[in-house]
């Protein structure tokens, strides 16, 4: 199979160089040829992923990508996805998404739009076919051996099934970019430059952007219930290479829209779209060259020189392409002033820019910096700047590098104005100026943004416990740039709003007809322009959901003994105890239990079977919510120990033996893979065993453990006291947690199971990591999240506990579903819509015919 | 039975392929 996968991918290459060479002939014969040749392109690639996945699920191990990412224990799902997770097997997916769109553009397009379109797409298939069969190829073989008995497994950070969906998502819409590229390009070097290749192309760059975006929030998503860190966004190198094209993508598509109107913005378009491609590859140069540490570097990659090499031809290749024909692209009509729809739209182009220089720069300091040449510049103008005497500023000796707080702060002030660009660019037309009526269009939704925000900023005071008054609060720079936020997206949200609800009003009035019916018409008619508008009410939620949570509130590292609480918001969190659980996966979970209780709860009414009818229930001091009082101290101990039994042993441990004569128990783990995986988890159950025995006395009970295996003995000093604790561990547990304390001999303090939510964070250790990986608990809220993530703290029964309250978070998933939901369904409607009629402007022929007027058409 | 999907799978792309290319052929020498 490894052979085969080997002979596919070199055809691949064959057919990817012949794809090229055919589809920049001028002869319409060859275009039919070439896409014949997409087809079996597409094919080979489809059989080589065939391959690769068969070595995958069976296992072959003499495979070295197969033994490098997966092995005989992982579940299928993940199985399947190393197919994506490791560096050489990314390729082949690229490849395969690369051969697909030429499929797809090869099967939507008419001939004429085909031509160079599939040769420029073949050049970036070929670039991947040549890494896979000189640098990286998935199919290679141990050369000495048959390979190891079993593979090295995947990451567990990867075993997740947002893990399985972001690369594949990520890489798709890179790749996606290359079909708007290549029109641009072909348009450029066979056809003429006006406006048509963009009607062709907005499709497909609607596909790109809804497919970049889909990865990057699903990658967001991942580091938000993966990492642990309570974020969703962390400026990571690589993660700031994915924004870089989608912030150009971004820009291009609006630019786009302006272009397909007024026929401006045409040189600019094109520089955008190459620059989006090109950063596309930079983006994935920086994942594999290791040029800056980040999380997501492939190790080892040979690729690094490879990439630079393709950069270099992209970036020259274009500039030549455009070099050459810049002569055709001018003679657009003037802008028509700065308060016009196209002159706001340019304003936001000029931001996008910025905001792309600015991650660039804070992504690639480290590196600049390092150069010697680069500290000797900037110590240069730091001398000159110093002897001005304004202020001092040290001189740098080393290389410099920014933290997200850097990156927050300077991107923050960019995105609020392109915000406020996202309200106000829809109420002004394309090219004249100000209307008159501009102030009665601007009122309303303007006045309802007033409104909204002080309900919304209402609601964000009532999810953060800050005892500070809110005019105290408004000074500090953080609050007052998230209320600048919630201002400028209440009024991009309204000034959509209002567009579809006059739209549909209006639509009912004149078709008489009801409310969704004219929903589904006024969408249908101007998908452009209501398309538009949902994207940025999606974009208006993810900036609500950034504001809140740039006012959450947040402990860490709280170290917690088993019983102790936090607080938090209204709530107080209580450990309630570890439990540790081996999965059927292959890795162990070391779980701690957290009881969230408002602060303000009161009820006493539930009264449960186990708790006999002759005692009293009071309620208890917190963090034990009842206290029962017993009459006999004895009957105290033996309910104590039952339930103690049932809450916290009966989970992690079996009883091994029982020797009623002698009234001795001996007590094994369930789990002895939790016990050799989690260090110290066989003296945590003893210790905490150990605890009940110096609670009740050691006379009462005694504990001893096995030399060599792990066994606990006990032995009890009376038949009732030894009863109840075998009862315990047939019973089901009533409660959370059980309290005695010998200086109160006569009452026990519990917390009623059922009450109240338990949310369960973990820590996982896998048998081929080191390193252990933790599993955040998230309690989701209409209006906040309750964030917890733990780490086990010196000693045996504590833990160190992380937990955030984060507002409004929840919109910012919702509001990204919103965006790319109507950017797939404007792509659908792209697909089957009536295709424009561009054979005569990209048919080689027919431009010679129209001569250089043609390039201005 | 995944390993037998997987199998026809890669029978019959190898076959559509193969179609494919012997067409392209034909018509760029046509």
């Amino acid at each position: 199979m490894a052979t085969l996968g080997q002979i596919l991918t070199l055809i691949s290459l064959f057919l990817s160089v012949l794809v090229v060479i055919l589809g920049f002939s001028q002869k319409r014969h060859l275009l039919q040829a070439t896409v014949e040749a997409t087809s079996a392109l597409f094919f080979i690639d489809l059989a080589a992923s065939f391959c690769l996945l068969e070595l995958l699920v069976t296992h072959d191990f003499s495979n070295r990508y197969v033994a490098s990412y997966t092995d005989s224990s992982m579940p299928l799902v993940y199985i399947l996805t190393a197919f994506w997770a490791g560096e050489k097997g990314a390729l082949l997916f690229w490849a395969l998404v690369q051969a697909g769109l030429m499929m797809l553009v090869a099967l939507t397009e008419n001939d004429a739009i085909q031509k160079g379109v599939l040769a420029i797409m073949g050049i970036a298939h070929s670039f991947f076919a040549v890494l896979m069969v000189f640098a990286s190829n998935p199919f290679e073989t141990f050369s000495t051996s048959s390979g190891p008995p079993d593979g090295n497994g995947m990451n567990p950070l990867l075993q997740n099934p947002l893990m399985a969906v972001h690369p594949p998502l990520q890489l798709a819409g890179f790749v996606a970019w290359s079909v708007p590229f290549a029109l641009g390009m072909s348009s450029l070097l066979f056809g003429a430059v006006g406006v048509q290749w963009l009607k062709v192309a907005r499709k497909w760059y609607l596909l790109a952007w809804a497919l970049h975006t889909a990865g990057l929030v699903v990658g967001g998503l991942w580091a938000y219930v993966e990492l642990g860190w309570g974020g969703f966004w962390g400026w990571d190198p690589v993660e700031n290479g994915a924004l870089l094209p989608w912030l150009t993508g971004t820009a291009f598509i609006h630019s786009a829209a302006v272009e397909l109107r007024t026929s401006r913005f045409r040189m600019w378009n094109y520089i955008l779209i190459s620059l989006t491609f090109i950063l596309c590859i930079f983006a994935t140069f920086l994942t594999r060259s290791q040029l800056i540490h980040s999380l997501h570097s492939f190790q080892n990659s040979v690729l690094t020189p490879y990439f630079l090499y393709y950069l270099v031809f992209l970036t020259v290749g274009c500039l030549f392409v455009l070099g050459t024909r810049h002569k055709y692209l001018h003679g657009s009509p003037k802008l028509g002033g700065v308060f016009t729809r196209q002159g706001l739209i340019l304003l936001g182009n000029i931001l996008f820019l910025l905001l792309t220089f600015v991650v660039m720069w804070g992504t690639l300091l480290p590196k600049f910096s390092e150069s010697k040449m680069f500290q000797d510049v900037i110590n240069g103008m730091v001398k000159i700047w110093n002897s001005l005497n304004i202020s001092f500023v040290h001189e740098i000796t080393e290389p410099l590098a920014v933290g997200p707080d850097w990156f927050n702060k300077t991107t923050a002030p960019i995105g609020a104005l392109l915000l406020l660009l996202s309200g106000l660019a829809p109420l002004l037309p394309y090219k004249s100026t100000i209307p008159k009526d501009i102030f009665r269009k601007l009122a309303m939704p303007a006045l309802l943004s007033v409104l909204s925000s002080v309900v919304t900023l209402a609601l964000l005071e009532s999810q953060t416990p800050e005892t500070k008054n809110f005019f105290i609060r408004i000074r500090s720079l953080g609050f007052l740039s998230g209320v600048i936020l919630i201002l400028f997206a209440n009024f991009s949200l309204f000034v959509a709003l209002i567009d579809f609800y006059s739209a549909i009003r209006a639509k009912m009035a004149s078709a008489n007809i009801g409310f969704l019916r004219a929903l589904g018409n006024v969408f249908s008619a101007n998908p452009r322009r209501f398309g538009g508008h949902i994207v940025h009410m999606g974009v208006a939620l993810c900036f609500l959901a950034i504001a809140g949570y740039g006012q959450r509130t947040e402990i860490k590292d709280a170290v917690l003994k088993p019983m102790q609480s936090v607080s938090i918001g209204k709530n107080d969190l209580v450990f309630l105890g570890l439990r540790s659980t081996y999965s059927r996966d292959g890795y162990a979970s070391l779980v701690a239990k957290i009881l969230v209780a408002p602060k303000d709860y009161t009820d006493m009414t539930v009264r449960l079977d186990e708790i006999p009818s002759d005692v009293q229930i009071e309620p208890g001091e917190r963090p034990f919510l009842w206290l029962v009082k017993f009459k006999q101290q004895e009957d105290a101990i033996n309910f104590f120990l039952k339930h103690f039994s049932a809450v916290f042993l009966q989970q992690e441990m079996v009883l091994a033996e029982v020797d009623r004569k002698n009234l001795a128990v001996a007590l094994a783990p369930r789990s002895l893979e939790a016990i050799n995986l989690i260090p110290g988890e066989f003296h945590r159950l003893a210790d905490q065993l150990k605890q009940v025995a110096s609670i009740l006395g050691h006379d009462r009970i005694s504990l001893e453990m096995s030399k060599g295996d792990p066994l606990l003995f006990l032995r009890f000093r009376d038949g009732p006291l030894f009863q109840s604790f075998i009862q315990g561990f047939s019973m089901k547990p009533r409660f959370l947690g059980v309290s005695y304390d010998p200086s109160e001999p006569f009452k026990i303090k519990v917390i009623p199971e059922g009450m109240f939510k338990v949310v369960e964070p973990e820590v996982r250790a896998y048998p081929k990591f080191e390193n252990p990986t933790t599993e955040v608990a998230i309690d989701v809220g209409i209006f906040s999240d309750l964030y917890l993530a733990f780490a086990k703290a010196p000693g045996s029964q504590s833990i160190m506990l992380t937990v955030s309250q984060n507002p409004f978070i929840s919109l910012f998933w919702i509001g990204s579903f919103v965006m790319i939901i109507c950017v797939v369904m404007l792509f659908w409607l792209g697909i089957f819509s009536r295709k424009p009629q561009v054979t005569a402007v990209f048919c080689g022929e027919v431009v010679q015919n129209v001569g250089k007027e043609g390039f201005n058409a | 039975m995944l390993e037998i999907l997987l199998e026809i799978g890669i029978a019959v792309s190898i076959s559509l392929a193969t179609l494919a290319f012997v067409r392209c052929i034909v018509r760029t020498f046509r």
